[in-house]
């Protein structure tokens, strides 16, 4: 009985198997002179890090809404096709293959480091433009024609902390940083790389895990290393826990702790309450667009922010900007690519792109598909759960993004 | 499979190799054809599939089926050897390891493919014999550990490629023919299924698989009876842990990229669903379950990202719904689907007045008592009860044995 049945139940659930991923191959390119371009985008929207897909949607949503309600490009419409990832790397793989089926344009890529590392070689394999909203340096270096970075690299960061440190007379770090997270790792590294330029040592190396809840032997570390600032590359519930125990611990009086563009959120600042109160933090230049003087980067910021606020309230995430300024690049690069976009017309446009953007000048080229420099990030501190500038931030406004 | 049982039953013990040709001229279950006309068709469906998918969805098909080879093993350990592990995907994530280090580093692809079963297998067989001295809970939460200890190792060990991981893993191949394409993967995927579903009938029905069973219900009854009871539990743990060893490395050769994040406890715990889920102590449940579950988990991601669906879909579907189907199917068929649905076509065949007598019990059914890992399994589901008085009847065995 138990054989048979199962037996049986195996051709069924295989039929029914077959039903179920029964799906059309659709064609690529638009056929008609009005058909919709479509552009996929792979998007942690469930699972660990839902709170940046969440992020990745609501950016890619406005930017598209604006370019459509403007009448789309050379009478095309965008088709912004969605997939979730789950936060897993083999699921990016096969929403990838999902997107190449319905024959997209390009794909946005995941906000979520794996899945960038997983479906990168794939687009790059399949010659699809990707361009990653994931910051990791790895992805464009070396470079691959069909990758795109949107988040500056971590040398770019590490590069404007630096500079700050120098202006603060800060030369006695101690480093922090989550050794289970690319970017985190990454940041570590590029931060032992650009210290020495600016007169800057670090007195104490601290290593925890996205998941460490206990951060009480890493502060007392720090409190006895001499340390003047305390730079921290984590991500996630982690950084609240170090920033409140920082606190209790009441070494925000004696040293500066310092944060990355990660923790730029209001998914920092929220958890953290007063604890964050005094943090410093590289960071885009959106998220102190209020304060900014009248220039164009700040009117790019607002292209973003008024709808955002109007459609989804509040101030737009890193990710948001981050997705909107990626889809504004290939938006960009479809109009030159019209009217064929095929992928390499794609990919020769983004190429060769300068573009202004919520997240800063991007200067694609050749070989540098990156594109950001330090000047693209802002130095601000934590004030009663909002993001305004250092005051050395507001001596840098002569070089502001233009 | 039941004329193959029948032959099997008659034959000495320990002849596992099946014999070609129908079977003598004893009386035909009948049933039978029936059967085997439903493996034959679930075989040729199965085999067709990747024909005509598109894709992502071959890509869903192999997955499938690399799961299906590890539950299978893990339904092995779990059903038959009445051992729990909640670390299964540890074994899968060695198995990637091991091919992708070797592959990189200039040793063919398919040998890094065979190396890949052998070194999972062996960590097992090491690891198993402090481990498997504990029973129920321990034995769960030792498997767990391991798992996370491997991760964590892992990511902090450079030569795997810490926490960055590896991409770039060539692709599967021997000598000058390189599997390229998907469909490639998928009837290979396909041939290692049916391969470890026929290995996993064979032991189950042999001597040793007799044995297994008897340990399972008792183990002091089974030693005292002569059986190896440390060997047999030691084998079939390493023989499970080759199992996923051997998908994993084929996993890491299709998605050609491996990271501690790839293999994460959840994946574990899917596969002690995809285990469970159909009904413990049957290898054609397991296969099921690593079909079901994963269909399941895909429509309802596909389900949530279609266009116009609200933004809190993918949450909902992801959890909620994949969450209360679990929950409904363990509170009221704890026994897994496979008794029911066979409960119900016994009925079925009652009615329609065309069964003959009820079979006995056959030779490849396993033990009336149930495992300590049911037990374990149902211990759990009852503990997330709120009322006994909702759920039924609670499980007999939780006073009976423990």
């Amino acid at each position: 009985m138990r054989s048979r049945a199962g037996a049986l139940l195996a051709a069924a659930a295989i039929c029914v198997a077959a039903a179920a991923c029964s799906s059309t191959t659709h064609s690529s390119t638009p056929s008609s002179s009005s058909a919709p371009i479509k552009v996929g985008m792979i998007a942690p929207l469930t699972g660990a890090f839902a709170p940046l897909g969440q992020g990745d949607e609501q950016g890619a949503d406005i930017a598209v809404s604006q370019l459509n309600s403007s009448g789309g490009i050379d009478g095309h419409k965008v088709d912004l096709i969605i997939k979730d990832d789950k936060t897993d790397p083999t699921q990016s793989v096969i929403d990838f293959q999902a997107l190449q089926g319905e024959g997209v344009a390009a794909v946005l890529g995941s906000s979520v480091s794996d899945s960038a590392r997983a479906v990168a070689p794939k687009a790059e394999q399949a010659q699809i433009p990707y361009i990653s909203l994931s910051p990791v340096d790895q992805t464009v270096n070396p470079v691959e024609p069909y990758v795109f970075l949107v988040p500056a690299v971590t040398t770019v960061y590490a590069t404007r902390l630096m500079q700050w440190f120098k202006a603060e007379g800060i030369t006695r770090i101690a480093v922090g940083y989550d050794n289970t997270d690319i970017y985190t790792t990454n940041g570590y590294h590029s931060t032992l790389s650009e210290a020495p330029a600016y007169g800057v040592k670090v007195v104490d190396t601290e290593v925890f895990q996205t998941t460490t809840t206990n951060f009480s032997t890493i502060v007392s570390h720090v409190a006895g290393s001499g340390a003047q600032a305390f730079l921290v590359w984590a991500t996630g519930p982690a950084p609240v826990i170090l920033t409140k125990t920082f606190a209790g611990a009441g070494l925000a009086s004696k040293m500066k702790l310092v944060m990355t563009p990660s923790d730029a959120t209001t998914l920092y600042t929220q958890p953290a309450g007063s604890a964050a109160n005094g943090v410093v933090m590289a960071a885009a230049l959106g998220v102190i667009a209020p304060a900014l003087p009248a220039s164009p980067i700040k009117t790019e910021i607002d292209n973003l922010a008024t709808p955002f606020a109007a459609k989804y309230g509040g101030q737009p995430s890193e990710f948001a900007a981050d997705a909107y300024s990626g889809a504004e690049l290939l938006f960009a690069a479809l109009k030159q690519a019209a009217p064929g976009f095929s992928h390499a017309a794609i990919q020769a446009a983004l190429n060769h792109l300068s573009l202004l953007t919520p997240d800063g000048k991007y200067n694609y080229t050749p070989t540098d598909h990156s594109g950001l420099s330090p000047d693209d990030v802002a130095m601000v501190v934590v004030r009663s759960g909002t993001f305004q500038p250092t005051s050395w931030e507001k001596t840098q406004y002569g070089t502001l993004p233009s | 499979m039941r004329a193959l049982s029948s032959r099997r039953a008659a034959a000495r013990p320990g002849t596992a190799a099946a014999q070609p040709g129908a079977a003598p001229g004893r009386r035909v279950d009948p049933g039978a054809a029936a059967r085997a006309a439903a493996v034959i068709a679930a075989a040729a469906v199965s085999l067709a599939l990747p024909l005509w998918l598109s894709a992502a969805n071959l890509t869903v098909y192999i997955l499938t089926g690399l799961y299906a080879v590890t539950a299978i093993g893990l339904s092995l350990l779990m059903g038959y050897a009445g051992q729990v592990s909640l670390g299964q995907a540890v074994f899968f994530a060695i198995g990637a390891y091991t091919a992708a280090v070797l592959s990189l580093h200039g040793t063919p692809a398919a040998a890094a493919l065979v190396a890949a079963p052998v070194l999972a297998a062996a960590v097992a067989a090491a690891v198993g014999v402090p481990i498997l001295r504990l029973r129920g809970h321990h034995l769960a939460f030792a498997t767990l550990a391991f798992q996370l200890i491997v991760l964590s190792v892992i990511s902090n060990t450079a030569f795997l490629g810490g926490g960055l991981g590896f991409t770039a893993i060539p692709a599967l191949g021997i000598g000058g023919a390189a599997l390229t394409s998907a469909r490639d993967y998928a009837w290979l995927v396909w041939a290692v299924t049916a391969a470890v579903l026929v290995l996993t009938l064979n032991i189950i029905r042999s001597r040793p698989g007799r044995a297994l069973r008897a340990l399972a219900t008792s183990e002091a009854a089974a030693e005292s009876a002569g059986v190896p009871v440390v060997r047999y539990k030691l084998a079939t743990f390493a023989l499970s842990a080759a199992y996923a060893g051997f998908a994993g490395g084929i996993y890491v050769f299709f998605i050609g990229y491996a990271s501690p994040d790839a293999f994460p406890v959840s994946l574990s715990v899917e596969l002690v669903v995809m285990v469970v889920i159909f009904g413990l102590g049957s290898v054609w449940g397991a296969l099921l379950g690593a079909v079901g579950i994963s269909v399941l988990v895909q429509v309802l991601t596909n389900v949530g990202t279609l266009p116009g669906m609200p933004q809190y879909m993918p949450t909902l579907l992801s959890y909620a719904a994949y969450g209360v189907i679990l929950v409904v199917i363990m509170v009221f068929l704890p026994e897994g689907l496979l008794p029911a649905l066979r409960a119900l076509w016994a009925a079925a065949r009652r009615r329609g007045g065309t069964g003959g007598p009820r079979e006995p019990a056959g030779p490849g059914r396993p033990a009336a008592a149930p495992p300590p890992a049911v037990a374990l399994a149902r211990s759990l589901v009852s503990s997330l009860r709120l009322s006994p008085a909702k759920g039924g009847k609670p499980p007999p065995e939780q006073t009976r044995r423990q």
